[in-house]
C-alpha cells in the first residue's frame, strides 16, 4: 500500500487556515509573533483514513502551500 | 559584466531626456509590457524615466522574484508612490517589522473562520442590491459593481452601523485617493499638483471619519465580529495597540486592496458570462443546486463550487486588475547568469504571465475548466510569496457569493458588439472600457 507525506512550502503559507478547517487532526495555525501565521502538521505521514481530508487541504489551499506526494 | 549589454533592451525609448520609454508605458502598462515581452522574452529592460526597469516574466523568474529577500530586492523602495495614501506609519510607510506586523493583523482579521461572517454579509448586500431591478433592464455593470463592493467592504471591515450610515461623502473621498494613484506617481508622488493636493486633503478626512467611529466603538464598550475590532484589539508585539490613526491607515489599504480589483474582476467575470453562452449553464446550474438546499452559502460549499472557481480564476486569468508588481533592486540582484545592478528596478506583469503558452495551453481562449496550474508561481493575479495579496481568499469569497446570488436569480446577455468590451487601463488597474452595459432579465 502506498505511503503519503505532506510537504509544505511554508513561504507560501499566509495562515488562511482552510487546512485547518477541512483536516484539523493534521493541520494548525500558529501564530508565528513576526508576520504571518503559520501552518503547522501534528505528523506529515498521515493515515489512511485521513487521507481525503488531506486531500481537499492540499486542494482548497488558496496559496498552494501544501503537497501530498507518495513515498516508498 | 555589465547588465545592459546581456538583457536586450525595449526598442522605441524615447531617449532618457524625453523620458525613454515612460509615456507608452503610461498609455496602457500592460499592452507596453506584452510588447516588451514579445521583442525581448524573457528579461526585457525598459526606460521608466529615468528608472530602468527588468521586466522578469515566466514561474522561474517570477519565483526568484519572490523568494529573494525583501532587504535586497525590496517592494518597499518601489511603493514609495502609495505612503501619502495609506499614510505614514502603515504599510511601505513603516519599518519591515512593522509592516509585517500589520500584515499579521490583516491576516487575523482574513482568516478563514473570520470569512464565515462576512459571506452572509456579502450575500445580503447582493440580495438587497437585485431587489431594486425590477424584471429587465440595462446596466453599466463596472459602475453597478464599483457601488456594490463599497458597501460590502465597508459592511465586512467597518461593521453594520458604519454601513448604515455610509455617505456620499465616504465614497466621494475614497475616490479621490484613487484617482493620484497613477503612473506619474512613480516619479514624483509629492509633485504639486491637483489630484495629489486632493489626495492629502481626502486622506486627512477619511482619517477624521474612520477615528471617529472607532471612537465611537471604544465609548460604547461594544464588540464586533468585524475587521475594525481585530484592528483595535490586535497588539504588536510589545503590547502597544494601532493608534487610530494607524487603524485609519488599515482600513484605506485594505479599501484600496480589495475595492475596485474585486469589482473589476465582477463586471469581467459578468462580461465573459454574457459573451460565452455555452459556458453559462454549467456554472448557473452549480449555483442553482448550492442555493437550493440553504439560503446562506457556507464557506466549505462555497470552496467546492468548482464551476463558479474555474470560471473567477479564469477571469483572474485572462483579465488581472493588478500589472505592475515592482520591486527596487538594493543588492545586486544574479538572475540566470545575468546581475541586475542595484538601482534598478524589476517588475513583473500578471498580464504577461498568463498569456505563455507554456503555462496555458490555448491561452487566448476563455476557458473556466483549465486546470489551476500546479507551479504555485505561473498565475499569479495577487502576486505571490510573502507579499502575495492576502485578501486573495478573500477576493474569491466576495466575487463567488456575488455571482451565486446574481446567476440565480436573473440571466445576463451583452447590450453591445463583443468586441466593445475592451481592456483599459486609465490607472494602474486593468478594467472594462465604459461603459460596460448588459442586459439582464429575471429568470423564470
Amino acid at each position: 500500500m502506498s505511503q503519503y507525506r505532506i510537504v509544505v512550502d511554508e513561504m507560501l503559507c499566509q495562515g488562511h487556515g482552510v487546512c485547518t478547517e477541512e483536516c484539523p487532526e493534521i493541520f494548525s495555525v500558529e501564530d508565528t509573533g513576526s508576520g504571518y501565521p503559520k501552518v503547522r502538521l501534528s505528523t506529515d505521514r498521515p493515515s489512511e483514513d485521513l487521507l481525503d481530508k488531506v486531500r481537499d487541504a492540499v486542494t482548497f489551499c488558496p496559496n498552494l502551500t501544501l503537497k501530498l506526494v507518495e513515498v516508498d | 559584466m555589465s547588465s545592459s549589454a546581456t538583457i536586450p533592451f525595449v526598442s522605441g525609448s524615447l531617449g532618457p531626456e524625453a523620458g525613454g520609454h515612460f509615456q507608452e508605458f503610461c498609455t496602457h502598462p500592460a499592452f507596453f509590457l506584452m510588447r516588451a515581452y514579445e521583442e525581448c522574452g524573457e528579461l526585457a529592460e525598459f526606460d521608466m524615466g529615468g528608472i530602468n526597469t527588468v521586466l522578469m516574466v515566466g514561474p522561474e523568474a517570477h519565483e526568484a522574484v519572490f523568494r529573494v529577500d525583501d532587504i535586497k530586492v525590496s517592494a518597499p523602495e518601489a511603493y514609495q508612490f502609495m505612503v501619502p495614501i495609506f499614510g505614514k506609519g502603515i504599510q511601505y510607510g513603516a519599518p519591515l517589522d512593522i509592516e509585517r506586523q500589520q500584515l499579521r493583523m490583516h491576516a487575523r482579521g482574513l482568516a478563514s473562520e473570520k470569512m464565515n461572517h462576512y459571506a452572509p454579509i456579502i450575500a445580503q448586500e447582493t440580495r438587497d442590491w437585485i431587489a431594486t431591478w425590477g424584471d429587465r433592464g440595462e446596466m453599466d455593470f463596472y459602475e453597478g459593481f464599483a457601488d456594490l463592493t463599497i458597501k460590502t467592504s465597508t459592511h465586512c471591515l467597518l461593521g453594520t452601523e458604519f454601513r448604515n450610515t455610509l455617505t456620499e461623502e465616504f465614497a466621494s473621498l475614497y475616490h479621490t485617493l484613487g484617482a493620484a494613484a497613477d503612473a506619474e506617481g512613480l516619479q514624483d508622488p509629492n509633485a504639486q499638483k491637483a489630484a495629489y493636493a486632493a489626495r492629502d486633503n481626502a486622506r486627512s478626512r477619511l482619517e477624521e471619519l474612520i477615528s471617529n467611529h472607532v471612537s465611537q466603538r471604544r465609548d460604547s464598550g461594544e464588540v464586533y465580529p468585524d475587521l475594525l475590532q481585530v484592528y483595535m484589539d490586535t497588539t504588536y508585539p510589545d503590547g502597544r495597540h494601532l493608534s487610530t490613526s494607524e487603524i485609519a491607515g488599515m482600513v484605506v489599504w485594505f479599501m484600496f486592496a480589495g475595492h475596485h480589483t474585486s469589482a473589476n474582476t465582477a463586471a469581467w467575470a459578468l462580461v465573459e458570462l454574457a459573451r460565452n453562452p455555452d459556458l453559462a449553464p454549467a456554472v448557473i446550474a452549480e449555483v442553482d443546486s448550492v442555493l437550493s438546499s440553504s439560503d446562506d452559502i457556507e464557506l466549505k460549499t462555497l470552496r467546492r463550487m468548482t464551476k463558479l472557481e474555474g470560471f473567477v480564476r479564469e477571469t483572474l486569468r485572462v483579465h488581472p486588475p493588478l500589472n505592475t508588481l515592482t520591486r527596487r533592486v538594493v543588492e545586486d540582484f544574479e538572475y540566470k547568469g545575468h546581475i541586475i545592478p542595484k538601482g534598478k528596478n524589476v517588475m513583473l506583469c500578471p498580464y504577461v504571465a498568463h498569456r505563455l503558452e507554456a503555462c496555458f495551453e490555448d491561452a487566448q481562449r476563455f476557458n473556466p475548466d483549465r486546470p489551476q496550474p500546479e507551479n504555485p508561481f505561473a498565475l499569479i493575479p495577487f502576486g505571490g510569496g510573502q507579499r502575495k495579496c492576502v485578501g486573495n481568499a478573500f477576493a474569491f469569497l466576495q466575487v463567488k457569493v456575488i455571482f451565486s446570488e446574481l446567476l440565480n436569480a436573473f440571466d445576463f446577455e451583452l447590450a453591445g458588439p463583443p468586441g466593445e468590451y475592451a481592456e483599459i487601463m486609465p490607472s494602474l488597474i486593468l478594467r472594462p472600457s465604459e461603459p460596460c452595459i448588459l442586459r439582464y432579465r429575471r429568470r423564470q
